[in-house]
Formats: C-alpha cells, structure tokens, sequence
C-alpha cells in the first residue's frame, strides 16, 4: 500500500492487489495515508496454498479490473 | 482510561518522564514514560495513598495529508511496471497477469520488478527506478 501510494503521488496510475482478507485493513491503511481512494483489487483467500491452476485462475479473473484501475 | 497503580507501582510523579530520577520503589511494567497526552489531559486516580498512574493514548495523533488520485489517461501506453512484493505464491499470479496483460495490450511494454521483502516499502533505489522506468504500476500479491 505505501508504495501504491507513493507511485500515485509521483503521478503514475497503480493498482495494488491483495486477497480478499485484507479487505478492512486496505481501506484503514488507505485513509492512513490520505488516499483513501487508492485502487485495489482482491482475489480470493487463500494464497498460499493455492495450486499454480487456481493461482493462475485468480489472475484471469481480474485482467480486466486491473486495466480498468489504470485508466478513466 | 485510568489505572490505578499496584502495590509495585511508581510513586506519583508530576512528569512521567523522570524515570530512574525520582523516589520510584520498583518500575512499573504498565507506566511507559510518556510524556503526554492526546488532549494534554492527564488521568489521575488515587487512591489510599498518594498514587497516581498517567496512561497515555497511543493512537497516532496526525491528520493524514489528503492525496488526489493521479488522473488516469483513456488507456494504458508506455511500460507499465509489475511490482513483485515477495510473498510466496505471488510471482505465479504476476506470471500470469504478466502473459494476460501482453496478450491485451500488445503496444505495452510490460517490466517486473521484485521488492526484497514485503514487511517494508520497497527501497528508495527501486522505487526510483520504477517511476524512472514506467507509467503505469501493479503491484500484487498482499495476502
């Protein structure tokens, strides 16, 4: 999250992803540093644990919602 | 919040910073030396003897400076950074974030980037280099 931040501030549209457990912490750590807007994207918990087919299917499933974070 | 200081508690002292100088019987494990409060309000309780115990509030104070989001353009061009933070698992999603965002964008050049640990922001040096590098930036994978 700080470094999202920190590429926002120096004027380069970024995304951060996170599993979805981070869900409430994102959104305190996100008004923390005064950016409470900042883009993110969860995929589902757990990580870990996750075969390379699920982990690959976590990542299918946001391409679209990563472009989207980066553009208006 | 007040506490009432225990049998082993510090005698009452009007600035809690003066550990070590003062009559204090046996340091007490709850009585950090703090020096102030949020409001500047100091809690007192006393009780029989003269015993006074100062908790202080540890929550950040500081009103965060509040940031815009960077205006993002109709569509992505240039490089666009794929910043790594190092937990397991996570450069299997980059891998393939990486091979879908290639495939949608083919006008894109795509970078990775990996941070040496994700307990801290990534490095000064990286981050420079990335902002130097890119336009856009994903970073991935908190769990």
């Amino acid at each position: 999250m700080h470094d999202t931040v920190w590429f926002e501030i120096q004027g380069k549209p970024s995304v951060f992803i996170a599993s979805n457990v981070f869900v409430n912490a994102a959104e305190a750590q996100s008004a923390a540093l005064g950016l409470p807007e900042v883009r993110r994207i969860f995929v589902p918990h757990p990580i870990q644990d996750a075969t390379d087919d699920e982990m690959r299917a976590k990542a299918d499933a946001i391409v679209d919602e990563v472009i989207a974070a980066l553009v208006d | 919040m007040c506490l009432i200081g225990g049998p082993s508690a510090a005698q009452p002292s009007e600035t809690s910073n003066n550990r070590g100088s003062g009559p204090q019987t046996a340091p007490n494990p709850i009585v950090p030396p703090y020096t102030s409060s949020q409001t500047g309000q100091r809690c007192r309780e006393q009780k029989g003897m003269q015993r006074m115990t100062t908790i202080i509030d540890p929550t950040d104070e500081r009103v965060p400076i509040r940031r815009q989001l960077t205006r993002r353009p109709e569509a992505i061009s240039g490089t666009l950074a794929l910043l790594d933070i190092s937990k397991p698992r996570g450069d299997v999603l980059i891998a393939e974030l990486e091979a879908r965002l290639a495939a949608r964008l083919p006008e894109v050049t795509i970078k990775r980037y990996k941070k040496p640990t994700f307990t801290k922001p990534a490095p000064e040096a990286l981050r420079r280099e990335i902002a130097q590098e890119a336009d856009f930036v994903v970073e991935a994978l908190a769990d």
